[in-house]
């Protein structure tokens, strides 16, 4: 038995070579944009084959191989020249038949064989020499695999390229997503918070999911964490969607843990989740910029808050309201977004309420809608700078709750929610002055907590 | 009323296209020995950590297929084992989880070439059939489906070799011929 599984071994290592086969050192290239024959470009320090390559635009590295025996072997090449390649360090771990995968950046080699199959994936800078670091583990150990990164040394970060022929980043571009319509929905419809108007399809999440309250974003791109699922269930699941051209969003990461209501809050460069159903004081955060699971940022002062509302300026996001589990809360706290802490208080909502919504400028925040235990039209208002109890701003057009609010600097928008059935409703407010909500437009569908994000709220220094 | 300096709204989005293309995905191979694998892993490759399932390539009998992308799109091509070689393209998107769907094929059947290319041609390098090496060169034009086309030719019949690219440039290193 011991024979055979040895005889397999061989075969598979070697069904890819021949009688007349010889390892050789050459390299050629091509030139992608036109068609031709290879061009020799000089040679690797040693006849190699099976090595992965990995390259930023102006340098290629191939790393491990055979010739045969195994190595460890590490050497580069500058891309646009021609010339042999030079030594850039060793692998981690020798072996052979690896993958290669990179961003402009960063080298992985991945997998491979050692003789066993390996699941070790190491990585190297690409612009800098040295030894490969450990990177991590693959699922399955194996070897012959294909690896690529979706920003390789051939895409030119260097162009610019224009988000639409229509759109300028910053100008009022709100998303609104997922939500119950009234099952849990992957619909993400836009709309332009400066134009009233109803709702314009924009794309679909990867996944159905509802009550992933509020949203964080960056100028370009939106994120929304938590809720509840198709499964249906609580789900740890950060959902990400770029703001600057329409179509899908995709899987960003996880939150330390499952939970649903928790409210969505950012800056520029970073998002923080906050309570939740779990039930959960809990508060993680993530940079957005960099897709990745989330880390501890601190607790809520209560224990089990969900349905929350929230606001930011650029330093600073303030929470307000919520269910503890024993009642609806009047509590606002805030936290600096920059650091990672415990809420403080900041003061106390005109009404205890919950499953409210919120919009922010730079200066002021407006805490709009939600349940009393009966829905209410109040809005309230603090100025985020500093702290103190919030002061009424007006009225909704209706009493209604789990509505979901955009803004600008300028403007808030609200859009669907529960007045008691679901509704396709949108009204907006003029954040600056106080005054009651005025009709905007229409959702596409009817429906309730969907998540909402804008390139230009109360977290994002549009002046710059 | 803000007043846009389009210099400064340029860098901002420019600076995004820093973070853009931060997805490496990991297709096929010999997981075990006489085994062969579908599955499809993926890192983020500026946050080191285990590689988590992506999804599937459309068969586990192809080992030693070669990969070319663009910043949304993947493309898996030929691959084989001991008793079966294919032509087969499968592409997915690199942005979202799942199962690749079928891009197009290959001149011919083929495993172990280089894969190449830019943010809108991928080239397949050299390779070999069942019973030979090959000098083939041929492209594919990534947002589209649909066959390859010849490109050119190597300078002799190899296979193996490790693949790097730059946005004009495809270079094939080392190998056996």
């Amino acid at each position: 038995m011991l024979v055979l599984v040895l005889l397999v071994r061989q075969e598979e290592l070697e069904w890819e070579e021949y009688s007349s086969m010889a390892f050789i050192n050459v390299i050629e290239f091509v030139t992608i944009a036109s068609t031709g024959d290879s061009t020799d470009f000089g040679d690797l320090s040693a006849v190699r084959g099976n090595a992965a390559g990995v390259s930023s635009a102006t340098r290629g590295i191939a790393g491990g191989g055979r010739t045969p025996t195994f190595v460890n072997i590490i050497e580069y090449i500058t891309m646009a020249s021609t010339g042999n390649a030079t030594d850039f360090g060793d692998l981690s771990v020798t072996r052979s038949y690896a993958a290669g995968a990179s961003n402009s950046i960063r080298g992985t080699f991945v997998g491979g064989y050692t003789p066993d199959e390996s699941n070790v994936i190491d990585f190297v800078t690409i612009a800098s020499t040295g030894n490969a670091s450990d990177f991590g583990d693959l699922t399955v150990a194996r070897h012959y695999l294909g690896g690529l990164g979706n920003g390789h040394g051939g895409i030119d970060h260097s162009t610019f390229q224009r988000p639409s022929a229509t759109y300028i980043t910053g100008s009022g571009r709100a998303l609104y997503g997922g939500g119950y319509t009234p099952g849990v929905s992957t619909v993400v419809n836009q709309i332009h918070i400066p134009t009233l108007g109803n709702t314009s399809d924009f794309g679909d999440m990867n996944f159905a999911k509802g009550a992933s309250m509020n949203g964080g974003s960056s100028f370009t791109r939106g994120v929304a964490a938590g809720g509840w699922n198709s499964g249906p269930a609580y789900t740890d699941m950060i959902y990400a969607i770029e703001m600057s051209s329409r179509g899908n969003g995709f899987d960003f990461g996880n939150l330390v843990g499952a939970r649903t209501q928790p409210v969505n809050i950012s800056n520029s460069t970073r998002a923080i989740t906050a309570g939740g159903q779990a039930p959960s004081k809990v508060m993680d955060y993530y940079a957005i910029a960099t897709a990745g699971n989330a880390a501890d940022f601190g607790d809520l002062s209560t224990t089990a808050s969900n349905s929350q509302g929230a606001v930011a300026n650029t330093t600073r996001a303030i929470i307000a309201g919520g269910n503890d589990g024993n009642g609806h809360e009047n509590v606002i706290e805030y936290v600096t977004i920059a650091t990672t802490s415990n809420t403080t208080d900041f003061g106390n909502l005109t009404v205890s309420r919950t499953k409210l919504s919120a919009v922010d400028s730079k200066t002021r925040g407006v805490f709009m809608t939600g349940y009393t235990p009966s829905n209410v039209n109040t809005c309230d208002y603090i100025t985020t700078a500093s702290v103190g109890n919030a002061t009424d701003f007006g009225d909704t057009t209706a009493v209604k709750r789990n509505c979901s609010g955009v803004s600008t600097h300028t403007r808030g928008v609200l859009a669907g929610g529960l007045a008691p059935g679901t509704i396709n409703v949108m009204e907006f407010i003029t954040i600056a002055s106080t005054g009651n909500g005025t009709d905007f437009g229409d959702c596409v569908s009817a429906g309730y907590d969907f998540f909402g994000v804008s390139d230009s709220h109360g977290g994002l220094d549009v002046s710059k | 009323m803000a007043v846009w300096d389009i210099k400064e709204r340029n860098n901002l989005v420019r600076s995004n296209q820093v973070t853009r293309g931060d997805r490496g995905v990991i297709c096929g191979g010999h997981a075990a020995p006489g085994g062969t694998s579908d599955v499809i892993d993926f890192i983020q490759i500026s946050t080191a950590g285990n590689a988590a399932d992506f999804g599937n390539i459309s068969s586990a009998d192809r080992t030693n297929g070669s990969t070319v992308a663009s910043s949304t799109r993947g493309l898996y091509f030929g691959g084989g084992s001991n008793n079966n070689t294919e032509n087969t393209i499968d592409y997915f998107t690199i942005a979202s989880l799942g199962n690749v769907a079928d891009f197009g094929n290959l001149s011919a059947v083929r495993r172990g070439g280089s894969g190449v290319g830019s943010e809108t041609r991928g080239i397949s390098m050299g390779g070999s059939t069942p019973s030979a090496y090959v000098n083939i060169i041929e492209f594919m034009t990534i947002a589209n489906t649909g066959n390859a086309t010849d490109f050119g030719n190597l300078g002799a019949a190899r296979n193996v070799g490790a693949s790097v690219t730059s946005p004009t440039r495809g270079i094939r290193m080392g190998g056996i011929q």
